[in-house]
């Protein structure tokens, strides 16, 4: 409680303890508000709206002030269908005292659905548009406002119940007039406008069925219930809904007929959205399996031919070592031969020996290609006989001079050729050989001879010859 | 018997909620025993002087 004067707290006592003020008669009759709040909000939990908004305003009549009173009243007439004295209360509420206070809530609920506050307006609209109609006598056109209003539930408005109760008495359905009243009564129990006329309809209702046997009042409640449920004349704003042509079936054909085509639906989901999903996974799937198979096919070609080069090599290699071999026989073989052979013509020349044929033998000795090869008694012998060899030469160049001397020059060719081969050791089977090849117009040979000759001997005792010769060339 | 002539008559049109501040004008507007009981004791203080 604030002091009337200065606005401050008060505080226990007959007096403002800021100001002086006295404020005996100012507690009393703001306490004396409360206890009219207080008896109001009992009203309004029992729903009699009508006697609690009577307390709630004597509440404000003592004391303006009373913010709880104030927000109770909002309340209670909105809930009447008084919506906008309900919003005058709560924001005269929000002004005394702008923070901490329940109004606030109220408003912002209300404000922040818009779609309920056009629908509280368009209610507004139909009812005095209903009044309008009554006061033209368009009574019929009046009603069919007001039932627009009462088959929204939302829409809490008393005074068009009563209103449209009192077009029914009008029309004597009592009976009608008595439901809508009753509902009118589940919203303000205690409003005196609504126990008028239900005390009004209710005489009414008995003085008729008074004289009425059991059966006449059923055939009448009957009556009574089928022309409640009859159609209303239609307004120009009513839609004309055409009767739907289609036929009620059997309950189970219908759950049947849902779960085919449930099962349908279901298929075609399948088929569109999951196969094609799937489909595509395992084409992907595919994909990385064949770009793996492909990758491992590359490595193992890879591989192949690798190994294949190295099996090549080493194929190479086993040719190579097989001729080596080959070759290794073949000059073992050779060598063997040539070994037998060389024996052969060792003997034949011992033979020659011992019979005393010295030439003889050392020709024979000559033509043995390996005499290293020679071991043990073979080179005993060899060694003993040898010596007729180293004569040979000289056998053959006597013989060769004798042939030159004859004009044999091939033959003497032949000789000195020999000689030279075996021993080249003054130069004379090279001068004689180049000789034999200038007798025989053999230009170039001869010039070679000659030539050989003074780079081996160029102060042997042909050396001039040679010149003159090669310059004769 | 109700006389729907003179019931008729109780009924009036409503406020529409564009018209609140109206409505609010109209109910703060009301005196309370407060605003009686300030101006009581104005007049009390004034005859005093």
């Amino acid at each position: 409680m604030k002091c009337y004067k200065c606005g401050s707290f008060l505080y226990d006592g007959e007096y403002c303890s800021t100001c002086g003020a006295d404020v005996t008669v100012y507690r009393k009759i703001v306490l004396k508000s409360n206890d009219l709040y207080n008896s109001g909000l009992q009203f309004a939990r029992d729903r009699n709206l009508s006697k609690a908004a009577e307390y709630l305003k004597m509440s404000l009549k003592l004391y303006k002030g009373n913010i709880n009173a104030h927000n109770l009243l909002g309340l209670v007439y909105f809930e009447q269908g008084e919506y906008t004295l309900g919003f005058a209360h709560w924001i005269i509420s929000k002004n005394i005292q702008p923070d901490n206070n329940l109004a606030n809530l109220f408003l912002d609920q209300i404000q922040e659905d818009k779609a309920y506050v056009d629908s509280l307006n368009a209610n507004i609209k139909k009812y005095n548009k209903a009044i309008s109609y009554v006061e033209q006598e368009s009574y019929d056109l009046a009603e069919i406002q007001l039932k627009k209003i009462l088959n929204d539930n939302t829409a809490h408005m008393v005074k068009a119940y009563q209103l449209s109760a009192l077009l029914r008495i009008r029309k004597k359905k009592y009976a009608a007039a008595r439901k809508i009243l009753e509902r009118a009564q589940n919203i303000d129990a205690g409003d005196s406008t609504t126990i008028a006329l239900m005390t009004a309809v209710n005489s009414q209702i008995q003085e008729e069925e008074k004289d009425l046997t059991t059966g006449e009042l059923k055939v009448k409640r009957q009556q009574e219930t089928s022309e409640e449920d009859a159609h209303l004349p239609l307004s120009g704003d009513d839609v004309i809904i055409p009767k739907p042509s289609y036929k009620d079936y059997n309950p189970t054909t219908v759950a049947i007929i849902q779960i085919l085509i449930g099962f349908l639906v279901g298929a075609a989901l399948i088929f569109f959205v999951v196969v094609p999903a799937k489909t595509n996974s395992i084409r992907n799937e595919s994909s990385a399996l064949q770009l793996q198979l492909e990758e491992q096919v590359s490595m193992l070609s890879e591989e192949n031919a690798k190994l294949s080069a190295d099996v090549e090599q080493q194929s190479k290699a086993a040719e190579d070592l097989q001729t080596a071999a080959n070759d290794a026989s073949a000059a073992a073989s050779a060598a063997a031969q040539t070994t037998q052979q060389d024996e052969t013509l060792l003997l034949e020349a011992y033979d020659l020996y011992q019979r005393g044929e010295n030439e003889a033998c050392g020709n024979k000795l000559l033509e043995i290609g390996h005499p290293e090869s020679f071991t043990g008694a073979n080179k005993m012998v060899y060694d003993t006989i040898s010596y007729t060899k180293d004569a040979i030469p000289d056998y053959w160049y006597n013989d060769a001079m004798a042939l030159f001397e004859q004009d044999d020059f091939t033959g003497a060719l032949e000789l000195f050729t020999k000689v030279y081969e075996t021993a080249n050791t003054t130069g004379e089977s090279l001068y004689y050989m180049g000789l034999c090849h200038y007798n025989l117009d053999q230009s170039e040979q001869a010039a070679s001879r000659f030539r050989e000759y003074l780079e081996s001997f160029p102060e042997g005792p042909h050396a001039a010859e040679c010149d003159w010769l090669l310059s004769l060339l | 018997m109700i006389n729907f002539d003179e019931a008729i008559k109780q009924f009036h049109p409503s406020l529409e909620i564009n018209e609140v501040e109206q409505a609010v004008k109209k109910e703060n507007a009301v005196e309370d025993i407060t605003d009686i009981m300030l101006e009581i004791m104005n007049q009390t203080s004034k005859k005093g002087k």
